[in-house]
């Protein structure tokens, strides 16, 4: 049967690749998400584990879906560390502009 | 004197920003059309999901097509500069190899017909990994807020 705890640590184990992947300040948000995922997941597998034994879910059905929760979570950490390199380049292009604003004041 | 050391100093810092604005990493503008193909996408697909207690080969054309318009959207997706994370999701998304939309529909055609429990969860996670996509698009910086 799946373990929670096997879940887990593949999760932190490739939650530790996508940070590295997208540089260091981002690992703070992506520890984040991962961490609340995972406890989502948890409520999740309980509900999926009683329709496996009341047989509206197979073993093979869970073990897709367990899958699926994997792909969900890469696809919310991709999510917000996007948002969170959007979020630069808006502040850097606000930076740039009030720089450039204020050497244009300065012009007789 | 003191007004050209300030003019200097703003020079400086500009090509600081400038410099440093080049050398890291960015992310694509927000695409109206992008934005547009995924919420379409978003509705085909969990229309599509529902069907599929029934036989697959009642909806394998309709299947065809989703599978075609997907195809475009993880290209559209490639094509644009500074996109690699959003192609990232779609691939994830789209690949039969894996466990979201892709995977489903392999599934689907595999077994023949799913079970309502198992359509129910799995199109579950599908609407949030689209909205994942989109939520990642309509939070990219608009082209107007670019001078």
């Amino acid at each position: 049967m799946i373990h929670f705890n096997d879940f887990l640590n593949t999760l932190k184990k490739n939650l530790g690749e996508l940070a590295k992947e997208y540089g260091s300040q981002y690992k703070d948000a992506i520890i984040k998400d991962g961490t609340d995922f995972a406890l989502q997941t948890h409520v999740k597998l309980d509900e999926w584990l009683q329709m496996v034994v009341k047989g509206q879910l197979t073993k093979d059905d869970l073990e897709y879906l367990l899958e699926g929760q994997k792909d969900l979570m890469r696809m919310e950490t991709l999510k917000n560390t996007g948002l969170a390199i959007a979020q630069k380049d808006k502040l850097q292009r606000a930076m740039l502009e009030t720089v450039a604003g204020s050497i244009l004041k300065m012009v007789p | 004197m003191n007004n050209l050391a300030k003019w200097y100093r703003y020079l400086g810092i500009a090509a600081l920003l400038f410099s440093l604005s080049g050398c890291s990493n960015s992310i694509s503008l927000f695409s109206e059309q992008a934005y547009q193909q995924d919420i379409t996408l978003k509705v085909e697909s969990l229309a599509l999901m529902n069907k599929a207690d029934e036989p697959f080969k009642s909806h394998e054309k309709e299947v065809t097509e989703l599978n075609k318009n997907l195809d475009e959207a993880y290209e559209y997706a490639k094509g644009r500069p500074e996109n690699d994370i959003t192609t990232l999701q779609w691939k994830i998304m789209i690949s039969p190899d894996r466990h979201l939309l892709g995977g489903f529909l392999k599934r689907w055609k595999d077994k023949s017909s799913l079970s309502p429990f198992f359509i129910k969860e799995a199109r579950d996670q599908v609407s949030r990994a689209f909205d994942t996509i989109i939520e990642l698009e309509s939070g990219k910086m608009k082209p107007g807020e670019v001078k």
